[in-house]
């Protein structure tokens, strides 16, 4: 039996616990709150379909799922993060900032833009393979020879840059825009259904499960590259792995719900300090704390000011913002 | 101990993913059943009902070319843009909830509101039970999937207008739909004697050169042909500078030119549209760059309604098109 | 699983280097280096900056591919042994190794059993063991649960040694593992792999930087230059005046340490410039 270390600066058990119950309650939450009061029978006979039918479609058609996605999205993009700053050895990387989102993002509308018909099952995996094809660019960009973690995150800041201009150009150039182009601008969770819950849903359930299995491998190399290598660890084919593997779920992200920026910076920050720097304990920790963000994050959106809704993406910034100040400070 | 974490989650993973599909199966069945949207884009109403005496069940062609089929007469009608509400007020019915900012005709703003147009709140639909929506072609359109999917079983009937004759249409097809078809007609009617009335007493004048622009003095809009206010400054016998441009930018009917591009025209009549803040009118009065042109010599620079011209395309554009015949020819 | 090694015929070396070229891009640093490492030996590599020495190691480790030439473990080519296999023989310290700065010393200790029990291995009583034996034997058990941004020079070295005896390996290789310690210190980490080669045969090839610590703990100098093997022996034949002249473009004096016999390099300082 391996003893506990102290990373962090709470016990781990207790921490998983806690964050578990506090993403149920959040949902709960979600699920209970919104435009319209419902009361807690009519919640429960719209979950559970007691022949209120009213109940039944807000609840079970418009909230539950937009609750899911919200919870996928928000696990999706804080495990790229853990994995991205491992990767990087860089606690500023993150989905957004190395420039994952916005291939992901130019991919998306290109191919909304391209082929309008395009069925909505291939969009993720076209933002996939966008989120890749960035995460390409960075590396290529950052490589001599092997990667430093400095140059790695100056070049995502540059690819970011190049995929938004991208993005601005086709746009530019298309004659119309789609239905489905402006669902995507506006990012954020409105009106997100069962589709796109079943469209995130395989991403996250593989791909995250996945990497939580193999973020001990950033553990490794958190040692540095030499000593990894010396412990017998394929530096960059593990790392490239790992790159795929939060390429896919910020794609799958992006795909759903757009951009949403300090998701994927703040939280793996918040999962250190509770579990400290073990990969195997922040990384899911980061999956729970990420989902229960972005679902509290969505229930005040469309809460704070019902009828209307105040885009999530604001509130992510609006919440990320001083949390990752006040991480920092209590960091150094 | 935590070592299994791997094989723990892999494990969860899969479970999860399973149920997941198992979960969102009732779902599945009911989105693919209620988000058929016919692929036709043809703008104009063909009715289908017969005129004569309203037989329900009806089925009519909307704005948008969907099929749309009513089972009895609607009683309580829900409206989701300024333009609808206009439109079905003209037609003579009523409605029981508004957007946000629709406070036209008069007593309309007393209506409860299901939020912002651009983002409706679905579930505050929903808990309104209507038998009939009405929402916005133009303005809605993109969303035309997610009130679908929201609102399963609710007909939904998308209205709106980028031509003066799709207002007369959506009139008449409104008052098909909810039984009122001689009140629609003679409102139709009547748009359609002051469209003659205004083109009568323009013919024969020589066409002014006009430049239509909305936005801001440092990034402007210009307004094409295709759009409602360009259809209207046509109609009324007014030569648009802009003719012939391609549309770029964000806004369909719209363009964006250099401003030189745009003193070039030189025209005779601008006409500015504001959307908040000072006044457009004003600022291209004061502009530099528009001091030489004919338009700012002649002091023939006018702001228009912003609803009747752009927010709200409706029943109102026949005292737009009065406004018009008054700015471009001088005709009271 | 440490069994063969030990059972490996005397003949044949632990590690055995032939005709080693390596080279970055165009610029080859190593020039046909031969060597042979017996099991139980203490070997210093000696040398000016840039003369290849770090490269030197570095190949041993498999860091680095060479252009021409071979290295054998053990009779077996180091190209055809699996990654994890040769990790847990050979344990590779960079110079100045860093960590994340909340790790602790126990946490960074469990990882250099990665080449034991890769990612998913539940750990076992054998790695709970050599976790506790590698700290027991650095004196790092007092600091398990310190985190290593609060660690001193020494401390934290001994910790890095401490995660490469966690493997149980055969051979250390180290990378200038005195840099930034103080003469206490360098001495007290020097000592500790003295006592690791002679208690536990563990074989350990190191560079140094000081050539009289060198002179001092090794039973082997090999001294480099340019990429080449100058001189290799025992310390009183490669520590000479004229070697270390030879070698670093510096004139010394080789005084003899009365306590222990070894050769003590002391530099001759330059002249004051001539006043004007």
């Amino acid at each position: 039996m391996q003893r506990q270390a102290v990373g962090g600066r709470f016990d781990t058990n207790g921490v998983f616990l806690v964050s578990a119950l506090f993403l149920l309650a959040s949902m709960a939450a979600a699920v209970s709150l919104g435009a319209v009061s419902l009361g807690p029978s009519r919640v429960l006979n719209g979950l559970f379909d007691q022949g209120d039918s009213a109940a039944r479609q807000i609840v079970w058609q418009l909230r539950v799922p937009r609750v899911l996605v919200a919870a996928l999205v928000g696990a999706n993009l804080s495990v790229a993060g853990v994995l991205l700053q491992g990767v990087t050895r860089n606690p500023l990387a993150g989905p957004h900032v190395l420039g994952l989102s916005a291939g992901a993002g130019f991919a998306t509308i290109t191919v909304v833009v391209a082929a309008p018909g395009t069925p909505i099952e291939l969009v993720a995996p076209a933002a996939f393979l966008g989120a890749i094809a960035a995460a390409m660019v960075v590396y290529g960009l950052a490589w001599r020879g092997g990667i430093s973690p400095v140059r790695f995150a100056l070049s995502g800041v540059a690819t970011a840059a190049l995929f938004t201009a991208l993005s601005t150009a086709v746009l530019a150039n298309s004659d119309l825009f789609t239905q489905r182009v402006l669902s995507f601008l506006a990012g954020g969770l409105f009106a997100r259904n069962w589709d796109d819950a079943r469209q995130i849903a395989p991403y996250t359930f593989a791909l995250g499960a996945t990497s939580l299995a193999v973020a001990g491998a950033l553990n490794v190399l958190a040692l540095g590259d030499d000593v990894a290598r010396g412990l017998g660890m394929q530096v960059e084919r593990m790392r490239l792995l790992l790159v795929v593997l939060a390429a896919g779920l910020t794609g799958s992200a992006v795909a759903v719900s757009g951009m949403l920026a300090f998701v994927g910076l703040v939280v793996p920050h918040g999962a250190r300090l509770l579990v400290g720097s073990d990969h195997r304990r922040s990384a899911p920790l980061a999956a729970l704390l990420g989902a229960s963000l972005l679902v509290l994050a969505d229930t005040l959106s469309r809460v704070v000011i019902a009828p209307a809704e105040i885009p999530v993406g604001i509130l992510t910034a609006v919440i990320g913002a001083p949390v990752f100040l006040l991480l920092i400070r209590m960091r150094t | 101990m935590r070592d299994r974490w791997g094989r723990v989650l892999l494990v969860a993973g899969v479970l999860g993913g399973l149920l997941f599909a198992a979960c969102s199966d009732d779902g599945d069945a009911t989105a693919t059943a209620t988000t058929e949207v016919t692929a036709t884009t043809e703008a104009t109403a063909t009715i289908e009902a017969t005129a004569a005496a309203p037989t329900y069940p009806m089925t009519v062609r909307d704005l948008m070319g969907r099929e749309v089929t009513l089972a009895a007469a609607p009683q309580t009608i829900v409206t989701t843009s300024p333009s609808a509400i206009e439109i079905l007020y003209a037609a003579g019915g009523t409605a029981i909830a508004r957007s946000e900012t629709a406070v036209h005709p008069a007593g309309v703003d007393t209506l409860p509101s299901i939020g912002p147009s651009y983002q409706p709140a679905f579930e505050a639909i929903i808990a309104l039970a209507p038998d009939l929506v009405i929402a916005d072609a133009s303005a809605q359109g993109h969303l035309a999937e997610a009130f679908g999917g929201a609102l399963q079983g609710v007909p939904v009937l998308f209205v709106g207008a980028v031509t003066y004759q799709d207002v007369t249409a959506s009139i008449r097809l409104v008052g098909t739909v909810i039984g009122h078809d001689a009140e629609a007609e003679a409102a139709a009617t009547a748009m359609e004697d002051v469209l003659d009335e205004v083109q009568a007493a323009t013919a024969g004048m020589t066409a002014p050169r006009v430049l239509i622009v909305n936005g801001a003095i440092d990034d402007l809009f210009v307004a094409l042909p295709n759009s409602f206010v360009g259809d209207l400054v046509a109609k009324v016998g007014g030569a648009n500078v802009a003719e012939g441009q391609p549309e770029t930018g964000r806004y369909p009917g719209y363009t964006q030119l250099s401003l030189e591009a745009i003193v070039e025209t030189d025209p005779e009549v601008i006409l500015t549209i504001t959307a908040g803040g000072p006044s457009l009118a004003d600022s291209v009065l004061a502009d530099e760059t528009f001091a030489e042109t004919t338009a700012v010599t002649d002091g023939r620079v006018h702001d228009l309604d912003l609803e009747i011209f752009l927010q709200a395309p409706g029943p109102r554009a026949a005292d737009g098109l009065y406004e018009l015949a008054r700015l471009l020819f001088g005709i009271e | 699983m440490t069994a063969p090694a030990s059972v490996a015929a005397p003949a044949v070396a632990r590690i055995q280097a032939s005709e080693l070229r390596v080279g970055y891009g165009s610029r080859e640093v190593l020039h046909g280096v031969s060597l042979s490492i017996e099991a139980g030996e203490l070997a210093v590599l000696i040398g000016p900056n840039g003369s290849g020495k770090s490269t030197l190691l570095r190949t041993l480790a498999r860091l680095v591919t060479p252009t021409a030439g071979s290295v054998h473990f053990d009779g077996a080519d180091l190209g055809g042994i699996r990654p994890r296999d040769l990790a847990r023989r050979v344990a590779y310290l960079p110079q100045a190794p860093e960590g994340p700065r909340d790790l602790t010393v126990e946490e960074l200790v469990w990882r250099g059993r990665y080449p034991n029990r890769g990612l998913w291995a539940a750990a076992r009583v054998e790695d709970h063991d050599a976790v506790e034996e590698s700290l027991l034997q650095t004196g790092t058990a007092d600091l398990r649960g310190r985190a290593l941004g609060t660690l001193s020079g020494g401390e934290h070295q001994r910790a890095w040694i401490a995660m490469s005896l966690a493997r149980e390996p055969d051979v250390l290789l180290l990378d200038e593992p005195t840099t930034f310690l103080d003469i206490g210190h360098q001495a007290e980490l020097l000592r500790l792999l003295g006592r690791l080669n002679r208690e536990r045969g563990i074989t350990v090839v190191m560079v140094l930087h000081d050539v009289t610590q060198a002179a001092h703990y090794a039973r082997r100098v090999i001294a480099i230059r340019d990429g080449r093997v100058m001189h290799d022996g025992e310390p009183g034949e490669v520590i000479t005046a004229d070697h270390i002249a030879e070698l670093f473009d510096a004139e010394v004096t080789v005084l003899i340490d009365p306590a222990t016999g070894a050769p003590v390099i002391v530099p001759r300082m330059a002249a004051p410039d001539e006043e004007a």
